[in-house]
C-alpha cells in the first residue's frame, strides 16, 4: 500500500494530510512530530490565547469528529533523511520509509542567547524572565510572567513581537519598550503604514526605542539578566524579555541529506513544492520561488499544493493568490497582500493616517499595482486580492 | 418570517450586514440572482462575513480565508472550525424575508450580542 509520510504535525503538515484524505488519497499517512500536541495554532499564541481569552483545546486545528485515518507519530522529531531511499531516519536508529515525504518542519525563532535555551533562564527570583513565542510551552511561560505591573522589554518590531508587547499591555504590564532596528516598526512596509502602525502602539502607551540593534541580554552588577543591551552600548531595562527577533526555517536535522537549501536554511523547491523525486516541502521551512515564507495563509496553500500534488500531479492550480499575511496589534486588524521590492510609490486610498485605519495601494515604478496593506480595511483588502490573482504556471512534468 | 431589506439594497457578489436582528446576520446576492442569509460573525473570530468575497456559492472570510458554504453554513478548513447559521430567505415582490434559525448561532470566543 502507498505511504505519505509528513515531517511536521504543524499547520503545514495538518493540511497536507487533511488535503489528501479530501482529494481521495486512500493510501497510508503518517505524520510524524517533534512536538507532544496534536496540531494546533501558533497565531493565537501571542494574541488571544497569551491574553488567556481562549484555551489550549481552541487552539486545535482538528475539527471535532474529524476522521483523518492518519498513524500520528507525536514527540519523535525525525533526525535525518535519505533522499534517494525515501527513507527518514530517528534517533533511536529507526527508519521510516515512504512512496512520498512531506517535509512540513516549520520554522524556529532566533533566539538572544546561543546555543542553549537553557542560557535563557525563566526562573522566578532570578533576574529578568526571557522568552521566545514559538509553542503553546513559550506561551505559557510568558503568561505566567506577565503579572501585572511587569516592566516588558520586546527585543524586535516584527509582527510576533508587536503582537506580544499589544497583549502584555493589555494584561497589565506597568511598561512596555520595543526595540526597533529600524528608525520604525515594520520599516519595510514603507513610511506611511511604519507610521500608522507606530501611532497604534503609542496611543495605547507601548514606548518605541529605534535604531536599537539588540546585542545581548543586559546584566545588572550581580550578573542576572535585567533586559537587553544594545550593539551601541545603550541599555533597555525590565523584568521580562520577549525575543521577537524572527525565525529561521526548522532544518538543521537535513544537513546531511544533500537537498539545497537557502541561506537563510529553507528548502529550495519548484512551483509544485518539490525539492526532488518524492520529496515535496510546505510552509515556513520551504522555499517556493517567488514565495516568501513565514505566513500562516501561505503555508496552508503550499500545504494544499502538495497534497494535489501527489494525487494528481498534472494539474497545476488555475491561478495564484498574492502573498498574504495578517496580524492583530491592540484589536485593529493590520493586512497585507503583493510583493514589495521597496522602490514602489505608496498612495492612501481610504480610511487615515492618524485614525490608524489606511487602506495603502504599492504600485510599482510603471504604475501597475504590486501590493495593498489595510488596517481594519477588511472588505478593501478582501477584494484587492481577490483581483489580484495571477494564472498559475503550467506545471513541469513528474521527475521519476 | 420578517422583512429584513429590499432587493435593491444589495449587490450582485455583495454581502450587507443587517444589525436589526441579534446576532447580526450577511445578506447576499449572487451572480445567478439568488439571496442569501447567514450568520455575519465568523466563527473562528470577530470578523463580517459581509466584507468577505463570494465565489462558488461560498463566502470566504475577509481575515483568515476559512470558506463558508451559502447553503449549509459549513466551514471548509480551518482556522474556522464550526459552521456558520443559515436562515431561510424568500424574496417577494422586491422585499427580502428571512426566517431565522432556531439553532443557538457558533460565535466566536469573546463575541455577545
Ligand atoms: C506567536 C506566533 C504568532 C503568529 N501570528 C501570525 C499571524 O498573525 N499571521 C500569520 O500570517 N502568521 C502568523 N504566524 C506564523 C504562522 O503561525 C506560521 O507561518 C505557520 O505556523 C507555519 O506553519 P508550518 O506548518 O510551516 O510550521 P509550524 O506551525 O511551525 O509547524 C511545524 C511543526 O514541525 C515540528 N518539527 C520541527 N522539526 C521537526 C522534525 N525534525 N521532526 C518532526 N517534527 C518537527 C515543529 O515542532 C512544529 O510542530 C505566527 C507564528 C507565531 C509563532
Ligand atoms: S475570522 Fe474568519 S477565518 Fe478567522
Amino acid at each position: 500500500m502507498a505511504r505519505v509520510a509528513i515531517v511536521g504535525a504543524g499547520l503545514a503538515g495538518y493540511t497536507t494530510a487533511r488535503t489528501l484524505r479530501d482529494t481521495g488519497y486512500d493510501g497510508e499517512i503518517v505524520v510524524v512530530g517533534a512536538e507532544s500536541h496534536r496540531p494546533y495554532d501558533r497565531p493565537a499564541l501571542s494574541k488571544s490565547y497569551l491574553a488567556g481569552e481562549i484555551d489550549a483545546a481552541e487552539l486545535s486545528l482538528e475539527t471535532a469528529g474529524e476522521r483523518l485515518d492518519v498513524d500520528w507519530r507525536l514527540g519523535t522529531p525525525a533526525t535525518g533523511l535519505d533522499v534517494p531511499g525515501r527513507t527518514l531516519e530517528f534517533a533511536d536508529g529507526s527508519t521510516l520509509p515512504a512512496d512520498e515525504i512531506v517535509l512540513a518542519t516549520g520554522s524556529a525563532p532566533r533566539r538572544l542567547v546561543e546555543p542553549a535555551a537553557s542560557a535563557e533562564p525563566d526562573v522566578p527570583g532570578r533576574g529578568a524572565s526571557v522568552h521566545v513565542l514559538d509553542t503553546i510551552e513559550h506561551a505559557d511561560a510568558l503568561r505566567a510572567a506577565l503579572v501585572p505591573g511587569a516592566a516588558v522589554v520586546v527585543a524586535g518590531a516584527g509582527f510576533v513581537g508587536l503582537e506580544a508587547a499589544a497583549t502584555a499591555l493589555a494584561l497589565g504590564a506597568a511598561s512596555v519598550t520595543v526595540a526597533c532596528a529600524g528608525s520604525a516598526p515594520l520599516g519595510r512596509f514603507g513610511a506611511p503604514a511604519s507610521a500608522a502602525v507606530r501611532t497604534l502602539h503609542e496611543r495605547r502607551g507601548v514606548r518605541f526605542v529605534t535604531g536599537a540593534r539588540v546585542a545581548g541580554l543586559g546584566r545588572g552588577a550581580d550578573g542576572l539578566p535585567n533586559g537587553v543591551r544594545l550593539d551601541d552600548g545603550r541599555r533597555i531595562e525590565g523584568s521580562v524579555v520577549i525575543v521577537g527577533l524572527g525565525s529561521v526555517p526548522d532544518t538543521a536535522w537535513l544537513a546531511g541529506s544533500g537537498l539545497a537549501r537557502t541561506q537563510h536554511g529553507a528548502i529550495v523547491c519548484d512551483e509544485a513544492g518539490r525539492a526532488a523525486p518524492g520529496i515535496h516541502a510546505a510552509g515556513d521551512c520551504a522555499a517556493w520561488p517567488g514565495s516568501y515564507g513565514g505566513h500562516w495563509t501561505l503555508a496552508q496553500e503550499q500545504a494544499r499544493e502538495v497534497a494535489r500534488d501527489i494525487v494528481t500531479p498534472t494539474i497545476a492550480p488555475e491561478f495564484r493568490n498574492p502573498p498574504y499575511l495578517w496580524s492583530d496589534q491592540h484589536g485593529a486588524r493590520l493586512q497585507f497582500a503583493g510583493r514589495l521590492r521597496g522602490d514602489e510609490r505608496i498612495s492612501l486610498e481610504a480610511g487615515s493616517l492618524d485614525d490608524s485605519d489606511p487602506f495603502l495601494v504599492y504600485r510599482d515604478p510603471q504604475g501597475v499595482e504590486v501590493a495593498a496593506l489595510g488596517i481594519d480595511q477588511g472588505r478593501l483588502m478582501t477584494r484587492w486580492r481577490k483581483t489580484h490573482r495571477t494564472p498559475a504556471a503550467p506545471r513541469a512534468a513528474v521527475a521519476a | 418570517m420578517q422583512r429584513i431589506c429590499s432587493l435593491s439594497d444589495l449587490t450582485e457578489d455583495e454581502g450587507i450586514r443587517v444589525e436589526s436582528v441579534t446576532p447580526p446576520i450577511a445578506v447576499f446576492l449572487t451572480s445567478e440572482g439568488q439571496v442569501h442569509a447567514i450568520d455575519d460573525t465568523c466563527t473562528h473570530q470577530n470578523a463580517s462575513l459581509a466584507e468577505g468575497w463570494l465565489e462558488d456559492g461560498c463566502i470566504e472570510c475577509p481575515l483568515h480565508d476559512s470558506r463558508f458554504s451559502l447553503r449549509t453554513g459549513a466551514a471548509d478548513a480551518p482556522p474556522a472550525k464550526l459552521p456558520v447559521r443559515v436562515h431561510r430567505v424568500r424574496v417577494d415582490e422586491g422585499e427580502v424575508y428571512v426566517e431565522l434559525s432556531s439553532e443557538a448561532p457558533n460565535l466566536p470566543p469573546g463575541v455577545v450580542y
